[in-house]
């Protein structure tokens, strides 16, 4: 890879933007194969994968807006990188066509039979295709928008940073941050938990949203040490950085504890069939194996091992438990989606594979293209140097 | 300190009461926490190590400026968290299944779901005390320290950035000292007596 430190350009995206669009266009071809042979096994594994990129795209939008909101110092020199992630969005709204299409493959809700079942008659208003399809449009089309406006703003800032960029970005990221929680929130509802029309949990936007952020903090260190083994950023992002986001990490993996326990344990105390048969499903065959590498895997883990400072600063080890961390947030999406598809254990298809590099492949092929496009730091704004020279403690 | 000494003999030294007390420390005080913090490394180069720094707040690199070792508080904090939360956890047990069992929901003696709320938050306050009486223990907490014999010296806690340098540092030399810290800069520079 070239770089270009006089500028903070990526010239070239060393190597990698070509072979992640091949295989991003390989993963693809290969799942049509897989529609053709299983339709339904076959939606299930996109609509994962599908929602695990998402998830980093969003993230990505999430911290964007959280740096503009809270004036932050630190993240500066992040900033254009989690602007980038979030600027993949307009292509996975483009990769939710698909889904589109299989709504009666997935939602039990849109099948005829629902029309007689007396709890779903009542929530058609709702979950029905029209409105569905609408609504999907809509979360889309608010959470590019977002990612469009403030990545415009940002490469105006790159010309010549005044406060007048930084309140533009503030008044977009104000209601945008109200905005994108209620949209997540909804999002999760309509995508994951009308999987299980019957059953209903409040907090399950927020477990979606959790799980997403910490997946986006696990791609962001992974972007970060993979450009400083190239060479790129030396001295832009420091130890003190990495720290920093070693921290935000830890922290969001023990919010996503926090969340899927809240929403266990009110369940587990009410003890009321109707709410319990989530985990019912998910207490037989391999799915009991797999919900409890979910508690250890996903949360006792990494809680022991980056709770210290020595490792949140290893960037060895950090890189490990971020990609520990990104097969787990995986893994937690499986269980939520999968047992709908096949209740008796989980079926390992070529189509979980498939579809994880189809999407990802694309994904991330888009965000190198755009990360060598522009500086990969904004390069306008009055606090960059400050942020260079942060110090975490 | 002269007047707790005595002779070989064992008898007391009789002492004319000293005017003035030894020197404990020349403090100064600094414009800002930049300029606070560059005098601390400025301070620590020129090989001084019995060097404290005073301020209103915690001043990010100050630590490696004075290279400090890192704070053992953590561990501290660590052992309540384990042994607060663990406790707690021993006694939902104990009263659970041997003092005073009762069956609730249907669900079995010792369903340790239902206390994970509050076995959390002891696990956090333990912490936090072990946190609180670790950093007591480590920072020698005293007040009659000599540092607050001087009266601007108090400032630290409203707008002063101050720096102390110990009599007991090899390199202390007052004439020196000062001329280092007037040179960083400094004002109100004080010799503070001991006692």
């Amino acid at each position: 890879m070239r770089y270009n430190a006089e500028t903070y350009r990526l010239e070239d995206s060393a190597g990698l933007g070509k072979p992640a669009l091949i295989i991003g266009i390989l993963g693809l071809a290969t799942s049509v194969a897989g529609l053709a042979m299983h339709a339904e096994l076959f939606y299930s594994a996109y609509l994962t994968a599908w929602l695990f990129w998402l998830g980093i795209g969003l993230g990505g939008l999430f911290l964007t807006m959280l740096h503009h909101l809270t004036g932050s110092v630190w993240s500066v020199t992040l900033r254009r990188i989690t602007e980038t992630l979030a600027g993949t969005l307009p292509l996975l709204a483009v990769l939710f066509i698909p889904i589109l299409f299989s709504i009666h493959h997935l939602y039990e809700w849109s099948h005829p039979e629902a029309l007689h079942d007396p709890i779903l008659m009542k929530k058609a208003a709702w979950l029905n295709p029209t409105f569905f399809t609408i609504r999907s449009i809509i979360y889309l089309a608010i959470w590019s928008f977002l990612a469009w406006r403030l990545r415009t703003i940002s490469l105006e800032q790159d010309k010549g940073g005044t406060d007048e960029h930084k309140a533009r970005l503030v008044r977009v990221s104000a209601p945008g941050m109200i905005i994108f929680a209620l949209s997540i929130s909804f999002a999760a509802f309509d995508w994951m938990m009308s999987l299980t029309p019957h059953w209903y949990s409040t907090i399950y936007g927020v477990y979606f949203g959790m799980g997403s952020i910490m997946s986006m903090f696990a791609f962001l260190i992974l972007t970060v040490t993979w450009l400083q083994a190239k060479g790129a950023l030396k001295g832009v992002i420091t130890q003190e950085h990495r720290h920093d986001m070693g921290k935000l990490f830890f922290a969001f993996i023990i919010l996503w504890a926090y969340m899927a326990f809240s929403q266990y344990f009110l369940i587990w105390y009410a003890n009321i069939p109707e709410e319990t048969i989530l985990y019912r499903q998910r207490w037989v065959g391999s799915w009991k194996a797999i919900s409890m590498v979910i508690v250890f895997g996903h949360f006792v883990l990494p809680f022991f091992t980056v709770i210290s400072r020595p490792a949140k600063r290893n960037v060895k080890f950090m890189a490990f438990i971020c990609l520990w961390m990104l097969l787990m947030h995986y893994v937690d999406l499986t269980w939520n989606i999968g047992p709908t598809f096949s209740p008796e254990g989980f079926h390992l298809s070529p189509w979980h594979i498939s579809t994880m590099f189809g999407i990802g492949g694309m994904m991330i092929f888009l965000f190198l293209k755009t990360l060598a496009k522009h500086p990969i730091v904004p390069v306008g704004d009055p606090k960059l140097e400050a942020s260079i020279n942060t110090i975490s403690k | 300190m002269a007047h707790d000494s005595a002779n070989s003999l064992g008898r007391e030294v009789v002492h004319t009461p000293d005017p003035t007390p030894p020197p404990y420390a020349i403090i100064a005080n600094f414009a800002g926490p930049n300029e606070l913090l560059h005098a601390a490394t400025k301070i620590y180069d020129a090989g001084y190590r019995q060097v404290d720094s005073h301020s209103p707040f915690p001043i990010h690199g100050m630590d490696d400026a004075l290279h400090e070792k890192r704070s053992r508080v953590s561990y501290i904090a660590a052992l309540g968290a384990i042994g607060g939360g663990g406790s707690l956890l021993l006694l939902v047990w104990w009263v659970t299944t041997i003092a005073y069992p009762l069956v609730i929901s249907g669900k079995p003696f010792f369903s340790y779901q239902a206390f994970f709320p509050p076995i959390f938050a002891i696990t956090i306050l333990s912490a936090a005390f072990g946190a609180l009486l670790g950093f007591m223990y480590f920072m020698k907490l005293s007040f009659n320290h000599p540092l607050f014999n001087s009266k601007g010296f108090g400032k630290f806690s409203d707008d002063g950035f101050i720096i102390s340098i110990e009599a007991a540092d090899p390199n202390y030399n007052e004439i020196k000292t000062m001329e280092l810290l007037k040179s960083l800069g400094a004002t109100d520079i004080e010799v503070v007596g001991g006692e």
